[in-house]
């Protein structure tokens, strides 16, 4: 019996099917396989046969795999915790029988690393490694500080395997808001950590810069945590169009100087913006005529605008479109729209 | 009478050989451990400077390292490449047996060169160039060993052969 069969995952599977829209957000069996492919070579050997035994349809829904010594190997799917019960997956981690040793998380960080632990020191700042495909894995263990920044780790205890999806078409019941009368609409998508706005952003900049609305837009995103295009060795892991120029690891205050001096691009798309200097960064881009798509943490447009680093900026009406977004219906459930005066223009947009 | 001629002959060259053969397995030694401090010199540039991974530093060694110490490089960084599963530690010690002919190290030499493989990629760089050096050092310690030796003893082995091979050809006539 492959992992799967049981009555709990079909009833998480059958629930998560419920969330995506039919055509529009199924992922091709090929890049199933290559997921998976991608994710099994980096396991440690006695870690690979549990997660090679793991169906197609299981995979297509899985969102993260934890590993933590010690503890229960751990599958998220379709934002339920799983665990590893004989050759089933059950929801009760006390019924579980795989637990994390030492050696397994300490051999999957090796591969990850490709046995050079010191090449992470760069990516350990950032706070997570991207291996080929985009998937991130985040890292927990002792810290080692040089100079008061976070230099590497040490004694590695837990780990968290993100996978990376394209989910082209995720921003097309949002696209009309954000390109209107030949316009590009600035736009601010707003919702809490893992609500689907990094896929969102991703997904905009790539319809622009595939020609929605008649013809090709110069696009610039600046990747500063390097999750909207997923860098690795520099090159993006997931497709962001064929018109898009990407900035990753650089502060979102040089890069928008860097894109404004030389690169002459029609949309700007950058994630979380969270301080005053991103706020002044994207004032001047906006005011050169530059239309800016952005991410800002929060559960609803009053939050945002009640933050102290976003009031006053936002009081100039920066952007055309406020878009909330939540996990409501599952990841992606467009809340409201609002316009650039903060009304409402509409609600409870479902995807697909 | 011919026939003891040939034979002696036969019996001379042997010696020699041997005797020029061992010479030789002193000359290997010593230069396979100077590729091996090569190969940990390299190393300790590339991750101090470079944060180099190690599938790369080792694919780069192979084209500037000489045989076998250059074979096994290749083996391991393309090992590593493949991404098998296996941790460094096992791919460096199936490389090195895979060339176990090839080396003319001893059982101390190779006692250190084993340490290599278990002591790279597992730690950040001012710990991994820390241990790199105290490999270098030991290293270091079995190839002045090694140098001494061969300066002793080459040329004794080369007499020796002649010399052997007379004796043995004088009690045979």
């Amino acid at each position: 019996m492959k992992h799967g069969d049981n009555l709990e995952i079909k009833q998480t599977l059958a629930m998560a099917k419920d969330f995506l829209p039919k055509d529009k957000l199924s992922l091709p069996e090929s890049e199933i396989c290559l997921i998976k492919k991608t994710i099994c070579s980096y396991a440690s050997e006695d870690l690979r046969p549990a997660l090679e035994g793991l169906s197609s349809d299981i995979w297509r829904h899985l969102q993260e795999i934890r590993l933590r010594i010690g503890q229960p190997l751990m599958l998220m799917l379709a934002g339920r915790p799983f665990f590893f019960c004989g050759k089933e997956l059950v929801m009760d981690w006390r019924q579980s029988d795989f637990l994390v040793t030492e050696k397994m998380l300490h051999d999957t960080v090796l591969l990850i690393s490709h046995h050079s632990f010191y090449a992470l020191e760069q990516e350990f700042q950032h706070g997570f490694i991207t291996i080929p495909g985009g998937h991130r894995v985040g890292l927990a263990g002792k810290g080692v500080l040089k100079d008061g920044c976070l230099q590497t780790m040490k004694d590695i205890s837990s780990l968290n395997m993100r996978l990376a999806r394209s989910l082209p078409g995720v921003s097309h019941r949002v696209m009309p808001y954000l390109f209107q009368q030949g316009q590009v609409q600035s736009a601010l998508f707003i919702g809490p950590p893992g609500c689907g706005k990094t896929t969102m952003l991703r997904d905009v900049a790539k319809n622009f810069s595939e020609g929605y609305g008649g013809s090709c837009l110069q696009v610039g995103v600046i990747d500063e945590r390097s999750e909207i295009g997923c860098s690795f060795l520099g090159i993006p892991q997931l497709n962001l169009g064929p018109c898009t120029d990407i900035l990753s690891g650089v502060p979102k205050e040089i890069g928008m100087e860097l894109f404004l001096r030389v690169m002459g691009h029609d949309v700007v798309v950058t994630d979380e913006i969270s301080n005053e200097a991103d706020c002044e960064a994207i004032h001047d881009l906006c005011s050169c005529g530059v239309a800016v798509v952005a991410s800002a943490h929060g559960s609803s447009l009053q939050g945002v605008l009640a933050r102290k680093a976003f009031h006053s900026f936002l009081q100039t009406m920066p952007f055309d479109r406020y878009i909330v977004l939540s996990k409501r219906l599952g990841i992606g459930t467009i809340e409201a729209v609002y316009d650039r005066a903060f009304q409402l223009i509409e609600e409870e947009l479902q995807c697909g | 009478m011919w026939l003891k001629w040939l034979g002696s002959l036969v019996v001379l060259g042997a010696c020699v050989v041997f005797g020029l053969q061992k010479g030789q397995a002193l000359r290997k030694r010593e230069q396979q451990l100077q590729d091996f401090l090569q190969l940990c010199h390299r190393m300790e540039t590339e991750i101090s400077y470079g944060q180099t991974p190690l599938p790369q530093i080792f694919m780069d060694s192979s084209e500037r390292i000489g045989f076998p110490v250059g074979d096994i490089c290749e083996a391991v960084g393309r090992a590593l490449l493949q991404q098998t599963g296996d941790t460094l530690s096992v791919i460096w010690l199936h490389a090195l047996g895979k060339s176990a002919s090839a080396l003319s190290l001893r059982q101390e030499d190779m006692a250190v060169v084993r340490t290599i493989g278990s002591e790279l990629g597992l730690s950040y760089s001012r710990e991994q160039v820390k241990k790199l050096q105290l490999i270098v050092l030991r290293l270091q310690e079995q190839e002045r060993l090694a140098h001494e030796e061969r300066l002793k003893m080459e040329k004794v082995w080369q007499v020796l052969g002649w010399c052997g091979g007379g004796m043995l050809v004088l009690l045979l006539l």
